[in-house]
């Protein structure tokens, strides 16, 4: 059967919520390697990383934590609870210090990062359908093949209305957290 | 611009065991009694039994009940077939050999299949036609509640089942394990 007739079909999936998930890591329920994220309550494998993937995310966490100062908070490779049922693990996301982390989510996030190597297609389909519906106002790809940083910013009914793709030699400021700013040529290579 | 569908492809599940589900069960993770079904290692939603479903399952329970020996052949409602580790669909009925435990019967050892389908016949014709198949089933009907039709399909091949037939309202089938056991669609309660 093709994929548009699956697409058609009314099954629903169970639906887990985040608590469902730490639950099932202490009853040991999940492999204790397992990369996962939870995505509309469905538990989606995280792709593993390339080297380039893992380089860049260090570098922008480099530049990013010393732009940031005590004012803002930066997080690499930790959930974000956009809902009961919607938790990634972006790569980065950036707030203010004065939100306590567990009250942070889509819409008081300052900043979310996803860098991209083999999962480009995702990260700006899927990825910014989900960010944008749960209010992420600032939303970077960072797509290591072609050195661009994809920005989603515009939020109107749901999806973002500007998505502009910058170069390596652009400088890209934060809307919300101005202190933190990228320009991928710049930053000092990671050997 | 956001793409406007969502490529299922480009997102990977993670799969879970049969198992995991059992775990999550002990765990208080998932309901004794959730209404839910392990198809190749996702988690199905079914949506709680209607009237005219229980009503249907039933006729077809005792139709079977009544008619084989009792020592012989197992006629199962409701409860797991776990096809493989990632699959343990519940049908609703299954008709296995008795000698076997239920633990140890898979795809090939079960006889006959059947699922009523009040709304359901979407997956119950696609997806998990395709799934019985693979997994050696012999026979599959889909007894279509409201078409007030069975879908009888048959020769399982990894493809799918090579014969699939629609026996309407003033037809009949047996089994072809059990010849002698004549349904009548016309007997099946299919009414309002």
């Amino acid at each position: 059967m093709n994929a548009l007739a699956r697409a058609l079909e009314t099954s629903e999936p169970h639906r887990f919520t985040l608590e469902d998930v730490l639950r099932m890591q202490d009853a040991g329920i999940l492999d204790a390697d397992a990369r996962v994220e939870l995505i509309d309550g469905g538990l989606v494998e995280m792709a593993s990383e390339g080297a380039e993937h893992t380089r860049a995310k260090m570098q922008i966490a480099r530049a990013f934590l010393a732009q940031a100062g005590q004012a803002i908070q930066v997080i690499i490779d930790s959930t974000l609870r956009l809902s009961p049922t919607y938790a990634p693990d972006p790569d980065l996301y950036a707030y203010d210090a004065r939100l306590p982390l567990d009250t942070v989510d889509g819409r008081n996030v300052g900043l979310v990062v996803e860098v991209a190597q083999s999962t480009v297609a995702k990260d700006l389909s899927v990825k910014a359908e989900f960010y944008a519906e749960h209010g992420v106002r600032d939303y970077w790809v960072v797509d290591v093949n072609s050195a661009e940083i994809v920005v989603h910013r515009t939020l109107s009914g749901g999806v973002y209305r500007e998505v502009v793709r910058y170069s390596a030699r652009d400088t890209v400021t934060s809307l919300v957290l101005p202190q933190l700013s990228l320009c991928l040529a710049d930053l000092p290579p990671i050997r | 611009m956001n793409a406007p569908g969502r490529p299922a492809e480009t997102v990977t599940p993670y799969r879970f065991t049969y198992d995991d589900v059992l775990r999550m069960v002990e765990a208080g993770i998932l309901a004794e009694d959730a209404h839910v079904e392990l198809i190749e290692g996702e988690l199905i939603a079914v949506s709680p039994e209607s009237v005219p479903h229980v009503r249907c399952r039933r006729w077809l329970t005792q139709f079977f009940t009544r008619r084989l020996a009792e020592g012989q052949w197992e006629v199962n409602s409701d409860a797991p077939a776990r096809l493989d580790d990632l699959t343990a669909p519940e049908p609703d009925l299954a008709i296995f050999p008795s000698r076997l435990h239920d633990r140890d019967v898979r795809g090939a050892d079960i006889v006959l299949v059947i699922e009523v389908s009040v709304s359901s016949q979407a997956f119950d014709l696609g997806r998990k036609a395709e799934l019985y198949a693979q997994n050696g089933i012999r026979e599959y009907w889909v007894v279509d509640v409201p078409g007030r039709q069975i879908v009888v399909h048959r020769e399982p091949s990894a493809g799918g089942y090579r014969a699939v037939q629609e026996i309407g309202a003033r037809g009949s089938v047996a089994p072809k394990a059990f010849p002698h056991l004549e349904i009548k669609v016309a007997d099946l309660p299919l009414e309002d």
